[in-house]
């Protein structure tokens, strides 16, 4: 219990549990991370889908990802497709000596909401499939625009792998394999790299920045944000509260053939076979489980944004609770 | 001088210095088109570049054209506001006699293009822009002029990019000499707490030492200026009658919202396990 405790409370503490990782962190490059932050806002739309392309290498223990690009737009009068514009965009990047590994995918994630969709699951998989060390790496503009760069690389972990693969989610696959929502992806930590050029560069830029640019995490007014998010994980957890409702049915159900079985068993009947009881029980989809593992996924992921979110208000609420008190006492002198 | 203010996004200088570091081994510049939109009023904003191919040799120069148009057709896909607004070069000095030749490609692509140079010099970062203007005697010898452009702006971009880049610097260590990494919101607030709190203590410093103290020294000339920002500063926190209160059931949302996740996390593991017990 204590452990179940200790791994909620700490994320980080998960991560490091995770050894099975042939990755040890993703160092992104600083041009890596402007070019998704100016994609995702160009596309506009607080919740378009907006994807790209990451590029890089694998080096001991470490994925580097020092390119990308993004995703062209899906229109009506495409007369190219995805994989031919991939293709071309790789081979003339190539030619100027950009690495042209395929390593993983980013993606926008608005409120932290994308992480659970069944399509994510299904294109990192195949990422995963191709290139082990694969990643998909989660930016969320809100938060950016608050002022927190919102950066997260995932990987489905090997377990996850496993049972995507024998594409069976039943209770007795995941029972078997010790399964569990909190252990589908795994968090790879990011370091943004910068070459000495750029940090160079990065000291003229520092002095051209006005001093106030990039403090809108200090902002006061977020009640709207928290609503947003408050909104979003109540709804998970309605979905939760449903499957949860449909268990007891379904252990009632199991308790009312078990009576059956007893009553027949005394008769000397033979037992229900097993249309019988599918009869009274539908077996549920292997889908259907996988959502609801996702769900889980979601509402934990919520869980765990909103605290960090509240906890980082409640600092700033001490923070001009400080201010204002001086202030206080400074007119009070006066 | 010209006119025309060029603003250049980040993400622009970063490409292209990445671009330089990787040139072919015996290649000494590298050049690429700036893509970008004009306003009404002539000014351009470089967002986004990408590099041409190209080789320089006995004054002739050889541009992969099919690969730009190749290119800029891919770029454009992606977003279609962005057009040709110029080009870059990088390494190899400013402007030499091979540029002329390679802005004449260009102004055929867009009218009045763009020449930005990104050259590392003893103190920094030298970045320039020009635009050409044509001079010489007409139907006789004529030439092209490069003028430089003087209001360039460089730490220009969308709020999300600012936020960006901050992230990037601090990754560096620039801003405090040591290299951060911000995992939760909570570090980013305690730091800039951090900071407010060292600005705050040189202030009183300096106000304690040079004007209330200044032992024999002259008092600044400037105290009065001073004086009246501070009280500016001071007047714009502005206290509520009911501050207490307020902040009180401010703080009580958060810490009900904080105790309802934490809640909602602990029945889910607990759910869990339940289910796969039975």
């Amino acid at each position: 219990m204590a452990n179940i405790a200790q791994r909620a409370i700490d994320p980080k503490m998960r991560r490091m549990k995770s050894t099975d990782s042939p990755i040890n962190f993703v160092q992104m490059d600083g041009q890596v991370v402007l070019k998704i932050v100016k994609h995702c806002h160009e596309e506009g739309g607080v919740f378009a889908e907006v994807q790209g392309v990451l590029l890089g290498l694998v080096m001991d223990g470490r994925l580097e990802v020092t390119n990308c690009f993004p995703f062209p737009r899906h229109t009506e009068e495409d007369d190219m497709d995805d994989m031919d514009y991939q293709c071309v965009m790789i081979r003339h990047l190539r030619n100027v000596n950009v690495d042209h590994l395929h390593v993983g995918w980013y993606q926008s994630n608005p409120f932290g909401s994308s992480i659970s969709k069944l399509e994510t699951v299904d294109s990192q998989f195949m990422y995963q499939n191709a290139i082990e060390e694969s990643v998909v790496v989660l930016y969320d503009p809100v938060r950016t625009q608050r002022g927190f760069l919102s950066l997260k690389a995932y990987r489905l972990t090997n377990l996850a792998i496993k049972l995507c693969k024998e594409g069976e989610f039943s209770i007795e696959t995941l029972r078997s394999n010790q399964m569990s929502f909190d252990k589908f992806f795994e968090e790879i930590p990011i370091r943004i790299r910068n070459s000495h050029l750029i940090t160079a560069l990065m000291c003229e830029l520092e002095d051209q920045m006005p001093v106030d640019e990039g403090k809108q995490f200090l902002d006061m007014g977020t009640v709207s944000v928290l609503e947003k998010s408050l909104q979003s994980s109540m709804k998970c957890v309605e979905d939760v509260s449903k499957w949860a409702n449909y268990q007891k049915q379904i252990i009632m159900k199991q308790q009312q053939i078990q009576k059956e079985n007893a009553l027949r068993l005394s008769k000397g009947e033979p037992p229900m076979t097993e249309e019988e009881v599918n009869k009274i029980i539908k077996p549920l989809g292997s889908l259907q489980r996988l959502e609801c593992l996702l769900n889980y996924c979601q509402t934990l992921n919520y869980c765990q944004q909103t605290s960090s979110f509240a906890s980082q208000n409640i600092s700033k609420l001490f923070l001009s609770k400080a201010l204002q008190q001086t202030n206080v006492k400074l007119s009070d002198k006066n | 001088m010209s006119n025309t203010c060029v603003r250049i996004h980040p993400v622009v200088l970063f490409s292209i210095l990445d671009a330089y570091e990787r040139r072919q081994p015996d290649q000494n510049r590298v050049i690429g088109t700036l893509l970008g939109t004009h306003d009404k009023s002539g000014n351009v904003e470089i967002s986004n570049c990408f590099v041409v191919q190209h080789r320089e040799a006995n004054k002739e120069v050889a541009i992969d054209i099919e690969v730009a148009k190749d290119l800029y057709e891919l770029h454009r896909r992606v977003n279609a506001n962005e057009v040709i607004v110029g080009w870059f070069a990088t390494g190899g000095g400013e402007v030499n006699e091979y540029s002329v030749l390679i802005h004449d490609y260009y102004s055929r692509e867009t009218s009045n293009p763009i020449h930005v140079t990104v050259d590392p010099v003893k103190d920094g970062i030298s970045l320039k822009a020009y635009v050409s203007t044509p001079f010489g005697v007409p139907n006789k010898i004529t030439g092209t002029m490069f003028s430089p452009i003087k209001s360039v702006q460089t730490a220009a971009g969308y709020d999300t990019e600012m936020v960006g880049l901050k992230a990037c610097m601090a990754s560096s260590g620039i801003n405090d000499g040591k290299k951060m990494t911000f995992d939760t919101e909570l570090d980013m607030i305690l730091s800039s707490t951090k900071k407010s709190q060292d600005i705050i203590a040189t202030l009183i410093k300096f106000i304690d030492e040079s004007i209330l103290l200044s032992s024999g020294k002259p008092i600044p000339s400037n105290t009065n200026e001073i004086g009246r920002q501070l009280m500016t500063i001071i007047e714009s926190v502005v206290p509520f009658d009911d501050n207490e209160e307020t902040l009180n059931t401010n703080l009580k949302d958060l810490l009900m919202v904080i105790y309802l996740s934490n809640l909602c996390k602990t029945q889910l593991m607990l759910n869990e396990k339940l289910t796969l017990l039975i």
